[in-house]
């Protein structure tokens, strides 16, 4: 009954709402859980809330221009954006504009504002890799020009990403690009060729690098190390357990009092958790997947190649995102460093997230 | 090992079996006309799959027999798919299958494009495995006795059901049978495929598929007897191609086109160029306005051929007695049929039902010709569409075309 509920209901409204419905959460848990970090480091407890609601209005000014964007000069215009990407994530290695961080170099700074390149860069990708599947649909099927050809551009930016280093993204670009491939009519065999391929060089990269190891060793036993690598998990764990059903109510947590570092960003969901327990985090966990199926909703009705390619690229990229944080908050992976959508503290994801939806927008409106 | 039986041993036939023994694939085979039924049930404790030819359906007691027993029957395109990596793009249609097939391929010819023509017309698919590295697309026209037995791999890049009526039903169980036989050729197709039809009750409920309907595009339609391709009009007068029909045509082969690469001049060219293949509305070259349209094989089609003209014309009709329904040609005839001349068979039953004004009984299609010659002026077209099957005189629409021909030839 709920599903056809939900099918007489316009997908675009469906959208915007459970949009707005999770940014405006994202903001009142960073406020909840940024406040005493912001006020002990910046003396001004809405520091985080301020930048993070600035943030969210260019995002949905972003958003409102995109949706009314003549989606031909993406797709006229692919190489142009595939460049950009590139440029970017080179700017993140000039020694003056990088800013290292947590013995990465991920963010370029820009006057009082720092970007995170690859936030924008993943969606240039995207484009490029939406407009080259519509070229190469026909020939998919065969394995140099349907599956390398299309592969081949990303790996530059894996190189990229790589040198940051960057490894949660890495497999998320990954990830994003193959489920698109896939889904026009590859065959499996010629990506799985491909996915070992990868999957090798990146198990050997974790042999080479010993914090990657750490990493991981660390999310299959938190409690070898639980003042060191797996300290973060542990906290995590703490928050859901806390929380219970119902959660300690909303700005009660006890945990982002400096236990859960980050508990603004990339461990939001933990702090949503604990404050509002398992129901609240459902609730969340329940737009999203209203926000994903009318997504894809937008995805049947389009009527070329090259918008459905381009809304399953980001809307599986967005569904990776959500997987993958949800997953690393409660164990399930390896910490990552892939923020929350919509939620997590930080304008790049924010404003780029909306930047893409925006884009979902004007190609379901895009005919003939 | 359990073998494959390949079923009926036609052009098709043969093919599959040639296509087996390169493969080494273990194949039996069967054929309504040289095999016994015993040998049937034989057969099927030996075999694992059945490949059907073109024209083997549900009416057939074997095959009926063969799904009982659970033993897997698929067409031969659905075989032949299972080795094909190269696009497809399949046209299937109660009417104008194969011009609608031609133009697209003439269509893509046009634009440098290496395209392997086959399935119904002429070349099985099966014979393009082998050499596909050569093709950029597989244009395949199906009939609906192929997409009967349709499995899981045949996935055409676009599909097309141009119209649909009640046709055919001497091979199907029923209306319901066949359309939803038609409607296979969208099942299989994916998110990123185009699926095309005139009419949304045939799309596929299951496929997630691009669904077009090539009648209502904003950029490619027809109006007032002209075609217009964005800023590109074709009257209908510089088309070799006759009748309203074909406009549906022409709309469906140019939707096909574009979604594969712009349309240009060459294109149009093609198009102007394009005539109907022979014994379809194909006009005979020479002075006369001559029209040789042998593959009308029931009223309907020959009711087609007289509205695909605007002034009146002769009309020579008559063959095989099918107990047809000819009603509604009778009213037509009657305002658009200056003389009608009879041949064959049933050439006394049409003359009592039809009751035209001005009539002529001849006793053969020599005589008929003839005669048609001899009243034939200036801009009143002779037009040859039987309205009934060949098989009283003739072994096939094709032989009594082809007489026709002939006989207007030796006569002028």
């Amino acid at each position: 009954m709920s599903k056809n509920y939900l099918n007489s209901i316009e997908p675009r409204i469906l959208f915007l709402t459970s949009t707005i419905l999770l940014s405006t959460i994202g903001l009142l848990m960073v406020f909840s859980s940024s406040s005493i970090i912001a006020m002990e480091n910046h003396a001004d407890s809405f520091f985080y809330l301020k930048r993070q609601s600035l943030f969210l209005f260019i995002g949905l000014i972003i958003m409102i221009i995109c949706s009314r964007l003549n989606t031909n000069v993406l797709s006229k215009n692919h190489k142009f954006f595939y460049i950009i990407g590139v440029i970017l994530l080179l700017l993140v290695l000039v020694p003056i504009l990088g800013r290292k961080s947590g013995g990465a170099t991920r963010w370029i700074q820009f006057l009082s504002f720092s970007i995170q390149p690859i936030e924008i860069a993943k969606y240039m990708l995207l484009i490029f890799i939406a407009q080259h599947l519509n070229i190469k649909n026909t020939r998919i099927k065969e394995f140099k020009i349907g599956v390398v050809s299309t592969f081949l551009p990303c790996l530059p930016y894996i190189f990229l990403l790589l040198l940051q280093p960057d490894f949660g993204n890495t497999v998320l670009i990954c990830l994003t690009v193959f489920s698109m491939i896939i889904l026009s009519g590859a065959k499996i065999s010629h990506i799985l060729s491909i996915f070992f391929v990868l999957l090798s060089s990146f198990l050997s990269l974790i042999y080479i690098a010993p914090y990657r190891m750490k990493r991981v060793m660390s999310f299959l036993n938190p409690y070898d190390d639980p003042q060191g690598t797996g300290y973060q998990i542990i906290q995590s764990f703490v928050s859901f357990a806390k929380g219970k059903l119902f959660g300690v109510g909303l700005g009660n947590s006890s945990q982002k009092l400096f236990f859960l570092p980050q508990g603004y960003n990339d461990f939001i969901f933990s702090i949503i958790a604990e404050e509002l327990g398992f129901l609240g985090s459902m609730i969340i966990i329940i737009l999203f997947g209203i926000l994903i199926w009318s997504g894809f909703k937008m995805l049947e009705r389009a009527k070329d190649l090259f918008s459905r390619n381009l809304i399953s690229g980001i809307i599986i990229l967005t569904s990776l995102q959500i997987i993958i944080n949800i997953s690393v908050t409660i164990g399930l992976m390896p910490t990552k460093g892939v923020p929350l959508p919509l939620i997590s503290y930080g304008g790049s994801s924010l404003i780029f997230t909306l930047f893409a939806f925006g884009l979902i927008l004007a190609l379901d409106k895009r005919k003939n | 090992m359990k073998k494959v039986l390949i079923y009926g041993m036609g052009k098709t036939g043969i093919e599959l079996m040639r296509f087996c023994k390169r493969k080494s694939i273990g194949y039996l085979t069967f054929d309504d006309n040289t095999n016994t039924p015993e040998q049937f049930v034989l057969y099927l404790s030996q075999c694992h799959l059945i490949i059907t030819s073109p024209g083997v359906g549900l009416r057939n007691k074997n095959i009926r027999l063969a799904i009982k027993k659970k033993i897997k029957v698929i067409s031969e395109i659905e075989f032949a798919s299972r080795f094909l990596s190269k696009p497809i793009i399949a046209i299937t249609g109660t009417n104008g299958k194969t011009t609608t097939t031609l133009l697209t391929y003439k269509l893509l010819k046009s634009a440098r494009l290496n395209v392997f023509l086959g399935g119904n017309i002429g070349t099985p698919l099966i014979k393009a495995v082998e050499s596909q590295d050569k093709y950029d697309f597989i244009l395949v026209e199906v009939s609906s006795f192929q997409l009967q037995f349709i499995d899981t791999s045949f996935s055409p890049f676009i599909s097309a059901i141009l119209n649909f009526s009640e046709n055919h039903l001497d091979h199907h169980l029923d209306m319901n049978e066949y359309a939803e036989s038609k409607r296979k050729i969208f099942r299989n197709q994916t998110t990123m495929n185009y699926s095309l039809s005139s009419m949304s009750e045939l799309f596929h409920p299951e496929s997630k598929s691009i669904r077009l309907n090539p009648l209502k595009n904003k950029k490619i339609y027809s109006k007032d007897n002209q075609i217009i391709v964005g800023d590109i009009k074709i009257m209908a007068k510089e088309l070799k191609l006759l009748g309203p029909h074909n406009v549906e045509n022409i709309l469906f082969s140019l939707n096909i086109f574009c979604l594969i690469k712009k349309i240009t001049n060459k294109q149009i060219i093609a198009l102007k160029t394009f005539s109907s293949p022979p014994h379809r509305l194909e006009i005979i070259k020479g002075g006369k306005y001559i029209v040789n349209d042998s593959k009308s094989t029931s009223p309907q089609a020959t009711e087609v051929a007289i509205k695909s003209f605007s002034n009146k014309i002769i009309l020579i009709m008559g063959g095989k007695d099918k107990k047809l329904d000819y009603v509604s040609l009778a009213r037509l005839i009657k305002n658009k049929v200056k003389l009608l001349i009879l041949f064959g068979e049933n050439k006394f039953e049409l003359a009592k039902i039809l009751n035209p004004k001005t009539m002529y009984l001849a006793p053969s299609l020599f005589e008929a010709v003839s005669t048609g010659l001899k009243e034939t002026k200036r801009g009143i077209p002779l037009v040859f569409s039987p309205g009934t099957s060949s098989f009283d005189e003739f072994s096939s629409f094709t032989e009594r075309g082809e007489t026709f021909k002939k006989y207007v030839k030796e006569l002028s």
